[in-house]
């Protein structure tokens, strides 16, 4: 079987195109950095030509603007280069002159490619004229129209894919760098005119964006505005869907089968759980079919759908990178660069793919840093759902307190591990995408793709969890375990010893523990502190795995130590302060405070070491840095 | 960090000055960049590369990062990155890349 690889600049709509060949689901989002791992798709075309076989292999690349890969997303694009059959390369129709320097480069190789013109839309929006036969002439090779967004050319580029002539050997001879971007002022000046125009309000939000004054108040309004329409829309499922059609629907189910069980046994006992005056409540009977059912369907899916639906929107927009650059500096107090809050973000859906995503950041250091930090202060949306859902209904302050502790532990603890990892963080180069009209379409997949995974792949975690719970009390592991930790849990966190099987859970899915602690009538402030050190205790074993997976076994378990070191702290210090020192509104004013002003006064350590590897770097290879001559362009 | 006084001759800069000092709206042409290979060659991926005009959008605070318009698409660079970027201001010479 052939393999088709498709390579372009990153954001060009690679993915997208890939889905529409194979028809396989992808994160296709508008940043630079959404996939750092190849995904594999077939395409069939019809076996007119003998010459082609009727199916192809399709693998889907991370970006590069280069074949002198700069990061490890990179390298795995040059690498599938090399076991090409035919390179799809997917231009930016709107940015040809960065695009091209990869297309040249690619080109070299002589391996058979198809270039793909795509953003063909956005490219005549703007004003850009393309000759497109002038172009295909100047390369040598096919250059096809397309439109990532809806599929539009891909048919003319499978007719040309078959008829595609397989040239022998090397086709150009390797140019130097600067005999590229020569050949590419002569090919742009041939083939493309741009039209003045006037800039659109997009574009003018775009400067505001990162603009100190106005990105600040742009930055307040959107996040703010994310949060009430996650709530809103949140709430608003669960009174108007969900708990309707758990009352009406649902319970009577339950209660059938609760009949045709005969009310008990161990069957029973797993599935429905504890009975109490004839009626279901479905938090604390603990079956699997009411309490796990419930968690699942009426209390985290409302909130990760309300959840997802906004995150979409942002990603579609283009915002999340400028929000990157407002907090680059920041962020280098902890550790990071401004690019860092991508992972984060996406963490607050699921930490898994946040995992993934910080794949992009440069050094190992980093990468240490924000994966650590993620686990332990970013709580994934099914948890948050459980915490608003069984915390905030005894008031919004005790989720202020929940989280306001998990942003003083991201700062102090980001701060902390600026201070004592060691290494480096680079500065960030980011390419910052255009700001783009979310279409629709797209938004319905990626939200489908997102929920459908966590329906199909969750859902067995949850209900499993449930099952756990139960063979955890059946077996008296619970009792067991709760007299074992009791020092730690009583004493220090003030929750009583049933508190354990939550946090066992918590190894499996984070809303489920979170859930556990809904049946053991605990005070608002047992409920808080119990909530927060669930979420800073330990990732789920998914996260776990990736966590392993990323960062080995020594730093793995420096990671966990960490986490258990500040569970333990955070947990004896809320416990400590929420009961006697303070009140929860001073306490949740102090959590705030206290962190911003350490960030604003601590040194930062990685800046200046960042100052010193770059001298040494600089003084190492002064022939490389390049003076210019002629006054061309 | 040593700034040369001097115009070069033939444009309409007064020296040279990296791209934090430059101030946001105005455009300059990249002298050179004061890094290793690595740096080059990333940078001139992205077409920032000696000769080609950029455009200084904004900076976040005084050490924050800079973003730059190289016409049709932009890019933050953090303030490390910004100090090494040599640029020699041009005034009105953009319609190309506007
Ligand atoms: N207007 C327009 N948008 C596109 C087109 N192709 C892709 N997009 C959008 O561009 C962004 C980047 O697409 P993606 O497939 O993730 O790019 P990748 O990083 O190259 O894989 C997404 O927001 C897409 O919806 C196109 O032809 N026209
Ligand atoms: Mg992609």
């Amino acid at each position: 079987m052939k393999r088709i690889v498709l390579m372009g600049n990153p954001n060009v709509g690679k993915s997208a195109i890939f889905s529409h060949l194979t028809g396989a689901r992808v994160n296709v989002s508008n940043y630079p950095g959404t996939t750092v791992e190849f995904t594999r798709g077939f395409l069939r075309v019809p076996a007119a030509d003998t010459r082609t076989e009727g199916l192809y292999e399709v693998l889907d690349a991370p970006g590069t603007y280069s074949l002198n890969a700069t990061c490890k997303a990179e390298e795995v694009a040059v690498d599938l280069l090399e076991t090409a059959d035919v390179v799809f390369n997917v231009v930016d129709a709107t940015n040809l002159e960065r695009n091209l320097y990869l297309t040249l480069q690619i080109l070299e190789r002589g391996i058979p490619v198809v270039i793909l013109l795509n953003l063909w839309d956005e490219a005549i929006h703007k004003g850009i004229d393309i000759d497109v036969s002038k172009l295909e002439q100047a390369l040598g090779a096919p250059v096809v129209p397309t439109i990532g967004l809806t599929g539009k050319g891909l048919s003319d580029v499978i007719e040309r894919l078959m008829t595609l002539s397989l040239p022998a050997g090397n086709r150009t001879p390797k140019r130097s760098r600067d005999e590229i971007w020569t050949e590419i002022g002569r090919i742009l000046a041939s083939t493309q005119t741009i039209s003045h125009r006037h800039h659109t309000w997009l574009e003018i939000l775009q400067e505001a964006s990162v603009k100190p004054v106005s990105g600040f108040i742009l930055a307040a309004v959107i996040l703010y505005s994310s949060l009430r329409v996650v709530t809103f829309l949140g709430e608003g499922l669960v009174d108007k869907v969900f708990d309707p059609f758990f009352a009406r629907v649902y319970t009577p189910l339950i209660i059938r089968l609760h009949g045709a069980l005969g009310g008990q046994g161990l069957a029973h006992d797993i599935l429905i759980g504890r009975v109490r005056n004839g009626g279901i409540d479905y938090e604390s009977s603990l079956g699997v079919l009411t309490t796990g059912v419930y968690i699942d369907f009426g209390v985290v899916l409302p909130y990760l759908l309300s959840f997802y639906l906004v995150l979409g929107f942002l990603e579609d927009l283009g915002y999340l990178p400028r929000l990157g650059v407002l907090l680059d500096r920041l962020m280098h107090r902890l550790g990071l660069h401004g690019y860092a809050i991508l992972p984060m973000i996406l963490g607050f859906g699921c930490n898994v793919p946040g995992a993934l995503a910080a794949r992009n950041l440069e050094s190992k250091r980093e990468r240490f840093i924000a994966l650590t930090l993620m686990s332990i202060s970013i709580p994934c949306a099914a948890q948050q759902g459980m915490i608003v859902g069984l915390v905030g209904r005894h008031g919004a302050i005790y989720l202020g307190i929940i989280f306001s502790t998990l942003f003083a532990v991201f700062v102090v603890l980001g701060v902390l591990q600026d201070r004592f990892v060691s290494g480096y963080t680079p500065s960030m180069i980011v390419e910052m995408p255009p700001y783009r009209w979310p279409y629709w379409r797209s938004q319905g997949k990626k939200l489908w793709m997102r929920m459908s995974h966590f329906i199909f792949q969750a859902t067995p975690y949850i209900l499993g969890g449930v099952l756990l719970v139960n063979v955890l009390y059946a077996t008296g592991v619970v009792a067991i375990t709760g007299h074992l930790f009791s020092p730690l849990v009583k004493g220090v966190f003030g929750l009583p010893e049933e508190a354990v099987s939550a946090l066992i859970i918590g190894f499996l899915r984070k809303d489920v523990a979170v859930a556990m602690l809904g049946p053991l009538s605990l005070t608002p402030k047992q409920l808080s502190v119990g909530a927060t050190v669930m979420a800073v205790f330990f990732p789920c074993a998914a996260t776990f795995t990736v966590l392993f997976r990323e960062l080995g076994f020594v730093y793995t378990l420096k990671s966990a130590c960490i986490m258990f070191v500040t569970a333990v702290a955070v947990g004896g210090g809320m416990n400590l302060l929420l009961d006697n020192v303070l009140t929860p509104v001073s306490y949740v004013v102090l959590a705030i405070l206290a962190p911003i002003l350490l960030a604003m006064f601590a040194p930062g350590a990685s800046e200046c070491r960042e100052e010193r590897q770059w001298r040494v770097e600089y003084k190492g290879q002064d022939q490389g840095s390049i003076t210019v001559t002629s006054g061309r362009n | 960090m040593i700034y040369m006084t001097a115009g070069t001759a033939g444009t309409a800069g007064n020296g040279e000055m990296d791209l934090i000092d430059l101030k946001a709206g105005q455009s300059g042409r990249v002298k050179r960049i004061e890094g290793g290979r690595a740096l080059i060659q990333r940078l001139e991926a992205l077409g920032i590369r000696p000769g080609r005009i950029v455009k200084k959008m904004s900076s976040v605070f005084r050490r924050g990062p800079v973003t730059i318009s190289l016409g049709s698409f932009e890019v933050a660079l953090g303030y490390g990155m910004a100090r090494r970027i040599i640029v020699e201001p041009v005034e009105g010479a953009v319609k190309r890349c506007d």
